[in-house]
């Protein structure tokens, strides 16, 4: 038997796809031909390989299957008032959580004492809380995602000192007022969970992504007026921004007028050795 | 509502979203993470597909098999994703994060070895054309038969076992040259 055929039979030996024909025809040839056993034994072992490497591939995460199942329902109306205390409601929860990890960090620093690794569960826990209240009717569709490029070095770190970004976001009509929708941190080299909020007629939903250097950060956000349409909206292509200045990530016209996204970003040292944190 | 075909097949409702998740999110995952995406953005591609899946549920007529035409969403979606990585140039992060549970009690040696052969094999794999890689991921890791596979890749079953032929002969050659095959 041709060396290709016998690959072919003992390939679909490895999936049990061989017809009664096929397994006496490699039966076959295993008896007579030292060589075709050598290579059937060759290639079980890469099958072997290959299933071992197939189990170290991981899972899909948590937040995933919850991100799914939050597109589930279709969207309901609701009053108003329920819409803007869940969105006050989050707001309050996760300023309040980073303004006491930052208490934390600073109260530590004014002390001079070693302060240990910042508790991230606390932010951790603010993020779902967050998930939590966000509304399950409102059916969410990834709309654009991009990196932003900060134009600034990583900060120089000390042995087990780690960046944490803050990142919040806004949403401005036109040229009105920039109205806060949402804030979120996250540690170099991690990913936050999605954070979600819905203001009055639009939703947004933010991803950030710090890389290892601490150089990029990359954010999903999509935006769905009310009961309308979903609107693409487009992020602005790898801006470079500076850490504590304000920056336009995305922008678009719905329903006649314009809205955009913005993000500030903030950038602190955290670690077992705090020193001079806040930028 | 089951795998199989036919009119009771042919509508996928709303709540059955939960199940369908649970019972394909992880070959989802695999088969995005066999064609080299990070886990990062494997969670994406199963989110995309699973979203995909539910704004065209009504466009499922059965005609197909459900486990087909699941991942014939996420094989397009994986592919996407692949062409705007490679026309942005990034790097792919192919770093294989093997299962702690399937560690535990290993000894360090073992350990290496695991992580020398995933590596090794990661680079097999990245040799592989697409349509290779993607042959053999249906197959070995998303547990589809060939008829399946080839349905999901609109070729013959015969191309298909030709393909997946190919792939494996090509990652012994590999495994061989580097010393993987040998140091078991």
């Amino acid at each position: 038997m041709e060396r290709e055929n016998l690959g072919e039979l003992v390939s679909k030996k490895l999936d049990g796809e061989l017809t009664r024909s096929e397994k006496q025809a490699l039966r076959d040839a295993l008896d007579s031909d030292p060589e075709a056993r050598r290579t059937a034994e060759d290639w079980q072992r890469v099958q072997e390989i290959l299933n071992e490497y197939a189990d170290s591939l991981g899972e899909p995460s948590d937040s995933t299957r919850r991100q799914v199942l939050a597109f589930r329902k279709p969207r309901r109306s609701r009053p108003w008032r329920r819409r803007a205390v869940a969105a006050v409601a989050a707001l309050l929860m996760v300023s309040f959580s980073i303004g006491v990890t930052v208490g934390m960090l600073v109260s530590r620093t004014d002390r001079g004492t070693v302060a240990p690794v910042v508790d991230t569960s606390l932010l951790e826990t603010a993020v779902s809380e967050t998930w939590e209240l966000m509304p399950s009717q409102v059916r969410w569709l990834a709309l654009c995602k991009g990196k932003l490029q900060l134009d600034t070095a990583p900060l120089p770190l000390g042995g087990d000192q780690r960046e944490m970004f803050f990142v919040s976001f806004l949403i401005q009509q036109g040229k009105g007022a920039l109205r806060p929708l949402c804030q979120l941190a996250v540690l170099a080299g991690q990913q936050a969970e999605f954070a979600w909020e819905e203001h009055g007629r639009w939703a947004l939903r933010c991803r950030p992504v710090v890389t290892d250097d601490g150089a990029r950060l990359q954010v999903c956000v999509s935006l769905q007026p009310g009961e309308a349409e979903l609107q693409a909206i487009s992020l602005t292509s790898e801006p470079k921004v500076q850490t504590g200045r304000t920056f336009e990530v995305a922008s678009s016209r719905i329903g006649g007028k314009r809205f955009s996204i913005w993000a500030q970003v903030r950038r602190i040292r955290v670690g077992s050795l705090i020193k001079g944190s806040a930028l | 509502m089951g795998e199989g075909r036919g009119p009771e097949n042919s509508a996928i409702a709303l709540d059955d979203i939960g199940s369908l998740f649970d019972r394909f999110a992880r070959r989802a995952f695999r088969y995005a993470r066999m064609m080299g995406i990070s886990e990062a953005d494997a969670d994406d591609v199963v989110a995309d597909s699973f979203l995909k899946v539910l704004y065209t549920r009504e466009t499922f007529r059965g005609e197909s098999e459900l486990s087909t035409w699941l991942l014939r969403i996420v094989r397009n979606t994986t592919l996407n994703l692949l062409r705007s990585v490679e026309r942005r140039k990034a790097r792919l992060e192919l770093v294989a994060k093997r299962r702690e549970s399937k560690l535990a009690g290993d000894s360090p040696e073992k350990e290496l070895e695991r992580g020398e052969m995933a590596e090794g094999l990661q680079k097999a794999l990245q040799k592989l054309p697409a349509e290779q890689r993607s042959a053999l991921s249906l197959v070995t890791t998303s547990g589809l038969s060939y008829r399946e596979a080839a349905e999901v890749e609109g070729i013959s079953e015969g191309a298909l076992a030709s393909r997946i032929y190919r792939a494996r002969e090509a990652l012994r050659r590999y495994l061989a040259q580097t010393g993987v095959l040998e140091a078991e």
